[in-house]
């Protein structure tokens, strides 16, 4: 539960109201007072906005989320090739690539962190470190448990991999002393040498104890003998073919050599070498004084396990896990959630483990990502959540979920929603439709998404949002062309009305680049295809082709698809042409066009009221007797030609 | 969206809030400043736009002093630089959206539009109108990018949303001289090689980058440009014929002769990555950006 606190707001005067959306939530003061005084003091006039998840929004973790989202893919789309054998190797390859991606992003903020100037920026940049750094160690856990499923013996290598991994002071330190120019009078040698032994880097160790040889003849004996010790512990090395027995039989002997000499004394004069003798037996009592230099009990427990059970099973981890931890907090401070979810893993229960984690970190990314792998090793059963789908949908749904509150990192959630069987082309449906679209490239690249999955519904809501939005801002040829791409008729029909009353309000075409060269579009729409032959006929009559211009205005009437509205205008536009000089309707032409003029007349709509409508319709009226007249003439004319001999 | 070097210091970028702005860049420093900015380049009138509705600014092509921009307003921009306001406006060019502009001599530019037409303005003319239009007849494809030809002024090429890149001679009638299908989704941007015209780049939503060869020497040349993409020869589709041009002047972009017309296509980008959205090419180098926030850059384009 995390109180947050919202600047302006006063919560304690007035009633506040909320709304959950996709990823964030909106909150505003009511005009409500919560205790019943007549407060006129206006309240705050702002719609705050509380995102949850702000990781979203880093600079840095930008790259951990592409990065990331590459693996994702190529993991899911080589899942088809994995089999055999080399199919471990694979999975364990993509899971060190995710690692490395972790670690290359704790690099640039470990950076950015030392450079700030401001001490508060810097210090929240050094605790995201320490978050990525345990989510690394975390991961590099679960990979040895449960990807690489290390057996006994080679277990504890990896596991003395991992921790040298995570404590990387041992290197600065010992490039260090190893650069002074008196390494064993170093004020941190033994420190040092400790520290090394801890690790199980018994070779450097002995490199140390040597110059310590050289610089002090008498403890040179005694070193030489720890040294021997060390070099001759018997580890498994890869490649190597003896068997887990041998080992232990070997390790055996080798422990009750060291035992022997600690009972002869022969450290006793010197306490530092004594001390690291019993460390090298695996004494608790002795390991446990080097609290401050193992620093966590997980190193504590890997120490003890080399020096004391190298060739542990991994079903027996989590009782020396839970000693361990036991011993190294002794009582005094409780588990941290680190702590817990890294006893989880040595219990290999993979589930526990990803709930502490989903509690303990602020963004689903690490869940999901890590989950998703261990899906593809067939470790997690699957194992329905209430609401039908599985665990790993359910995380890889959040995560996405979360990405598309971005305002450009939507595109990876595309991707995310793409490989969840059950409920991800739903929700890519619904949230592809809330994208906004500031420009239309951005638009462009929604629809190709959306074209790509056949979602038929959210193209053309889409395209008609788009075309609408070009409508409003008068650009008619970006909605013709997004009603076009929608195959959308309505919309298409809409935008020719606006040309046709532009024309009629203006008497010329907007806009003719678009519709002269509308091209086979203009099917797409009755009206569309009216507009493109009206402007036809235009251009007939332009080029004094005036049969032509003739017949295309008959068949314009004739053929029903001129609007209602725009009858009276198609008819004077027949004027002109039946003044011309020569002839253009022939007889049963002009039989045509009356019927339709009768056709027209008989159809307008009586106007009731008194006042302007009844100038328009004197004025009509008046167009109308003209064409009588014209039409008349015409027929006359006609027959006249059509009758006599060249006419025919 | 847009971005070019207006000289050897200065940028001119621009955004999808409708400014243009040109930035220095200090050398010394290795920062930007924002040297000249219009903020109002490019915006909608429209009866329900807002008062203040800006449009983004879809292209940008300089040549030093000038600057002409197009936007989703359908307006062409003639800037210079050190003048404060614009020398000259053409608004409502086109009744749909610019997307890329190009010029093809110096008082002449030439726009494509999302209604699939190529525009050709002269701004020695007065009024708005363009001076020739450009079209194919069949489906009104939009064009979304346009480069010319660096030595032949006449010579330019186009992508569109299906992915089909087109040749054009604007000398030459309406039609394009050739189509050529390329990719499977958009084509954001083409561009010919400054140095190397035989050489064209185009990349797009698909995810691909490719690069195509229509050199007519040698065919072990092509082995060369093998970067481990996929690699395919293809026939270039010629609609309308050269035979009236003069042979030694025809670009192997214009030639119709079919034995020799072979391009080579290859894919720079090793894997499938999301929408590749621009790409730069100089001599040996070129650098492309990808919607996974990436940026590729090869300096051994011929090697």
């Amino acid at each position: 539960m995390r109180e947050v606190l919202i600047p302006g707001v006063n919560s304690k005067k007035k009633q506040m109201c909320f709304d959950w959306g996709p990823g964030e939530m909106l909150v505003c003061e009511t005009s409500f007072n919560k205790k019943e005084e007549s407060e006129t003091k206006p309240g705050c006039p702002f719609i705050y906005i509380i995102r949850k998840d702000i990781d979203v929004y880093s600079q840095i973790l930008r790259k951990l989320f592409n990065e990331s989202h590459g693996i994702f893919v190529g993991l899911q789309r080589i899942e088809e090739e994995l089999t055999g054998k080399s199919r471990k190797a694979q999975l364990v390859r993509v899971s060190k690539n995710y690692r490395s991606v972790i670690r290359a992003c704790m690099e640039e903020m470990h950076q950015v962190a030392i450079a700030a100037k401001d001490p508060a920026i810097g210090r929240q940049f050094s605790s995201q470190v320490s978050i990525l750094s345990a989510m690394e160690l975390i991961w590099n856990l679960c990979e040895i448990l449960f990807i690489e499923v290390a057996p006994a013996g080679a277990l504890l290598l990896h596991l003395l991999d991992w921790v040298r991994l995570h404590v990387c002071e041992v290197d600065s330190l010992l490039a260090d002393v190893l650069g002074s120019e008196n390494p064993s009078k170093h004020d941190s040698f033994w420190k040092l040498v400790t520290i090394l032994v801890l690790q199980g880097r018994l070779d450097e160790a002995r490199q140390m104890l040597s110059k310590e040889a050289d610089a002090s003849p008498s403890s040179a004996g005694m070193c030489r003998i720890l040294g021997d010790l060390m070099r001759t512990m018997p580890v498994l090395s890869p490649g190597n073919t003896q068997t887990l027995t041998e080992l232990e039989l070997k390790w055996q002997h080798w422990h009750e050599e060291c035992e022997r000499h600690l009972q002869d004394s022969t450290f006793a004069s010197s306490p530092h070498l004594e001390s690291l003798c019993k460390i090298m037996l695996g004494d608790e009592a002795a390991l446990l004084e080097q609290k401050e230099l193992l620093n966590n009990w997980y190193h504590f427990l890997v120490t003890r396990l080399l020096y004391s059970h190298p060739t542990v099973k991994p079903i027996d981890l989590h009782l020396y896990a839970q000693s361990s931890l036991d011993l190294f907090l002794g009582g005094e401070s409780s588990p941290e959630p680190l702590d817990n979810i890294l006893l989880a893993a040595f219990e290999f229960d993979i589930h526990q483990v990803i709930k502490e984690c989903s509690i303990a970190l602020s963004n689903w990314w690490f869940v999901a990502h890590l989950t998703d792998l261990l899906d593809h090793c067939k470790l997690l059963q699957s194992h329905n959540l209430y609401f039908g789908s599985n665990m790993r949908e359910f995380l890889l749904l959040e995560y996405a979920s979360g990405l598309f509150a971005h305002h450009s990192l939507w595109q990876l959630g595309v991707d995310y929603f793409d490989y969840c069987p059950e409920l991800g082309r739903v929700s890519l449906e619904l949230h592809i439709e809330r994208i906004p679209l500031s420009t239309e490239q951005k638009a462009l690249k929604v629809l190709r998404i959306c074209e790509q999955r056949q979602m038929t519904e959210q193209v053309r809501s889409i395209c008609k949002i788009l075309a609408m939005n070009a409508v409003r801002n008068n650009r008619l040829g970006s909605a013709l062309s997004w009603s076009i791409r929608a195959k959308d008729a309505a919309f298409a029909t809409l935008v020719s009305d606006r040309f046709l009353k532009d024309y009629c309000e203006r008497g010329s075409f907007s806009d003719l680049d678009l519709i002269d060269n509308l091209g086979p579009a203009m099917m797409l729409s009755d009206r569309l295809t009216f507009l493109g032959k009206y402007r036809e006929f235009h251009r007939f009559y332009g080029e004094k082709r005036l049969t032509d211009a003739a017949s295309l205005l008959l068949s314009l009437m004739t053929s029903q698809i001129a609007p209602r509205s725009f009858w009276v205008i198609l008819l004077i536009d027949a004027l002109p042409l039946l003044e011309e000089k020569e002839v253009v309707f022939s007889a049963e032409q002009t039989y045509e066009l009356m019927r339709c003029l009768e056709d027209f007349a008989s159809r307008r709509p009586v106007w009731r009221e008194p006042g302007v409508q009844r100038i328009q319709e004197d004025v009509e009226n008046t167009k109308l007797e003209m064409l009588r007249l014209a039409l008349a003439r015409n027929l006359g004319r006609a027959i006249i030609k059509e009758g006599s001999l060249e006419g025919s | 969206m847009d971005l070019q070097f207006f000289d050897q210091e200065r940028i001119v970028a621009a955004s999808s809030t409708g400014c243009v702005t040109v930035f220095l860049h200090h050398p010394n420093n290795q920062t930007l400043s924002v040297s000249q900015q219009w903020t109002a380049a490019h915006y909608h009138t429209g009866p329900g736009s807002p008062s203040c509705g800006s449009a983004p600014c879809t292209g940008v092509v300089c040549s030093n002093p000038e600057i002409v921009t197009v936007g989703e307003d359908g307006r062409i921009n003639l800037f210079r630089a050190d003048h404060k306001e614009a020398v000259r406006t053409i608004d409502n060019a086109d009744s749909s959206t610019l997307h890329a502009v190009t010029f093809l001599r110096t008082p002449e530019i030439l726009t494509v539009n999302s209604i699939g037409q190529l525009k050709i303005w002269d701004f020695r003319k007065q009024g708005n109108e363009p001076s020739q239009i450009l079209s194919l007849t069949g489906d009104r494809v939009p064009l979304h990018c346009v480069d010319r030809h660096p030595n032949q002024q006449h010579v330019v090429a186009t992508g569109g949303q299906d992915g089909m890149l087109s040749i054009w001679d604007v000398r030459q009638g309406t039609m394009p001289v050739s189509l050529l299908k390329a990719h499977e989704a958009e084509m954001w941007e083409v561009h010919f090689h400054p140095s190397n015209p035989d050489h064209l780049f185009t990349c797009s939503e698909d995810g691909s980058l490719w690069h195509w060869d229509a050199s007519t020497d040698v065919p072990e040349k092509s082995s060369l440009f093998n970067q481990g993409g996929r690699n395919s020869t293809f026939l270039s589709h010629s609609i309308s014929n050269q035979a009236g041009v003069h042979q030694s002047l025809i670009s192997s972009w214009l030639s119709t002769d079919p034995a020799k017309d072979r391009i080579e296509i290859t894919s720079l980008l090793p894997s499938r990555t999301l929408s590749v959205n621009s790409l730069d090419v100089l001599g040996p180098c070129l650098v492309c950006g990808t919607d996974s926030e990436a940026i590729y850059v090869t300096r051994q384009l011929f090697s």
